[in-house]
């Protein structure tokens, strides 16, 4: 049995390539080079900062998967009729 | 003063007759208290998603760092918020809310069922959590004393007053619909300022460049070393996904899926928010006003220059509800550490309803009003603390919690090591007791990785029982 509970298709490529562009974005060299008045290393972050929810947003709407019901999964649940 | 004190008057009133309206409902019940009955739809979750991660600093202070250290220094400490958005998504959000119960802490201590777990994350959490009101309560403070002549003691009075009553009877259904309110109108502020200022004056691209020829210095990394923009970046990614009052709205969300879209479209509005702030705002601002002595008047300055009193009226209610909306979230997070996870655990089959009720809220007006004590004379590197604070979370928490959902291996040796390694490594090195020259939360979060993957490996199989559920919660 894999150690790991499987990640659906897709996603651990999405994590993948956004960790990979932050490492990326955070290379030391970036910080000493300049475009249009500011480091790359702040114009990288800044499209991190967008395409992180874009490839997130992406993800999510390809998935093939459905929803699950809590109720159906959740034996330590107690919300229904959850009164103190 | 007066425009703009009657329409955040207006804005406080609405807050207490949102909380007062929620209260008879939500007081009965455990569900609806904490987690709005579970019932909370995609946008509306979206919009308090964001509202309660942009505090008071994500408006003043995100302006006054950028003004003060650089665009490219400032878009790294927020940028780690946004990655830790689709680590929540995927990683965390799913298997969580098909948990379906109400805090991080049910989940750690179902998981690895042992007492320092149960007892030292809810410790965690509240002692990190007052410090992180404390820091928002100061900075509500100082803006109602510089944008409305309200002296500071007065203004941390009120509108700590305000805030308890709506979250102390209204729950969580009273903080969702006052962060929906909130996070509308720093959404607004935010968007109707920069499209102005691109009107005027150009594309944020021409923005920046006219900026920095006149001061360089705001598109250049500020003079600090490299591992404390990776560790402020590696604290907020990691938090994300296990601090207490975003793991909340997961348990609020409708199902699963709602519960993961609703954190993508709050990260997307998030990053629209720092990116209009930081790339539009700051830079016609530190072209306007160059030689700011404090610069979280940043903002303050351009809206005054810029903007009529109607609007600087709206843009103070939208700095008070960024604060207040993050400080509600975090303030209902530490009374859930403390009525739910530590007191409601021994008193829940002994106690009635009423007093359960009174527990909740008991809970929420004591730490209310500690912070609030505490705020009246802050120190002043509380921004330090509210940091480590935060980053005690990341460093104890995350890998506990990825690993417990996602590494068959994880079993109660590995979790509490886990969980001990993460927050005392951070202390530790916090706080200079041992330097090793890395950013603190680097080195805390290798050790409790060490720690989960030595137990599991060393340790006792985790039982087929456990295992089983924890594929359940995956769908």
């Amino acid at each position: 049995m894999n150690s790991f509970h499987p990640l659906r298709r897709g996603e651990g490529a999405a994590l993948g390539f956004l960790v990979a562009f932050a490492a990326f974005a955070f290379i030391p060299a970036w910080r000493t080079v300049e475009v249009g008045g500011m480091a790359l290393f702040g114009w990288l972050i800044a499209a991190l900062m967008l395409i992180s929810p874009a490839v997130a947003l992406f993800t999510f709407l390809r998935r093939d998967g459905g929803a699950v019901s809590p109720a159906a999964t959740d034996p330590v649940s107690d919300t229904s009729g959850d009164r103190d | 003063m007066l425009l703009e004190r009657i329409l955040v008057g207006v804005y406080l009133a609405a807050c207490v007759g949102i909380g007062i309206a929620s209260s008879r409902k939500v007081l009965a019940s455990r569900d609806e208290y904490w987690v709005a009955g579970r019932r909370i739809g995609t946008t509306v979750n979206s919009m308090a998603i964001m509202a309660a991660l942009a505090s008071g600093g994500s408006i003043i202070g995100v302006m006054g760092l950028a003004y003060a250290q650089g665009v490219p220094a400032t878009l790294a400490l927020f940028g780690g918020a946004v990655v830790g958005f689709p680590l929540a998504s995927i990683l965390v959000a799913r298997p969580l809310r098909n948990f379906g119960r109400f805090t991080i802490t049910d989940f750690l201590s179902f998981r690895y069922p042992h007492s320092a777990v149960r007892y030292l994350v809810p410790i965690l959490i509240v002692a990190a959590f007052t410090i992180y009101i404390v820091a928002q309560l100061k900075a509500a403070g100082i803006t109602a004393e510089a944008l409305l002549g309200i002296p500071y003691n007065t203004a941390l009075a009120l509108a700590t007053v305000v805030f308890i009553i709506y979250v102390s009877f209204g729950g969580m259904v009273a903080i969702t619909w006052t962060d929906v309110v909130q996070g509308f109108l720093m959404v607004l502020v935010i968007a109707v300022t920069a499209t102005v200022l691109i009107w005027r004056v150009g594309s944020p691209f021409e923005i920046m460049s006219q900026a920095t020829a006149v001061a360089p210095e705001l598109g250049q990394v500020a003079n600090r070393p490299a591992s404390s923009y990776i560790g402020y970046f590696i604290i907020w990614a990691t938090a994300i996904p296990v601090i207490p009052h975003i793991v909340m709205r997961v348990f609020t969300a409708k199902d699963a899926e709602s519960a993961r879209l609703s954190l993508n479209l709050s990260m997307l509005v998030y990053s629209m928010i720092i990116l209009a702030a930081v790339l539009v705002i700051v830079p016609v601002g530190r072209i306007d006003f160059p030689g700011l002595m404090d610069a979280d008047q940043l903002f303050l300055r351009v809206m005054e220059a810029q903007f009529s009193p109607v609007i600087r009226g709206i843009a103070v209610a939208a700095v008070l509800a960024a604060v207040m909306s993050t400080t509600d979230a975090l303030l209902l997070a530490c009374s859930s550490a403390i009525s739910h996870d530590i007191l409601g655990r021994h008193l829940r089959n002994r106690a009635s309803q009423r007093t359960m009720s009174l527990v909740r809220v008991g809970s929420t007006w004591v730490i209310g009003v500690a912070a609030l004590l505490w705020a009246f004379s802050p120190p002043d590197l509380i921004s330090e603390f509210y940091t480590a604070g935060v980053g005690i979370l990341s460093s104890s928490l995350f890998v506990p919690t990825i690993a417990g959902l996602w590494w068959r291996r994880a079993n109660l040796v590995g979790g509490v090591g886990a969980v001990v390694s993460g927050a005392v490594v951070y202390a530790l090195l916090q706080f200079g007791v041992i330097d090793v020259g890395l950013a603190p939360v680097v080195v805390a979060l290798a050790a409790s990785a060490a720690a989960m993957i030595l137990g599991g490996i060393l340790g006792p199989r985790e039982s087929s029982e456990m295992i089983a559920h924890i594929e359940t919660l995956h769908g």
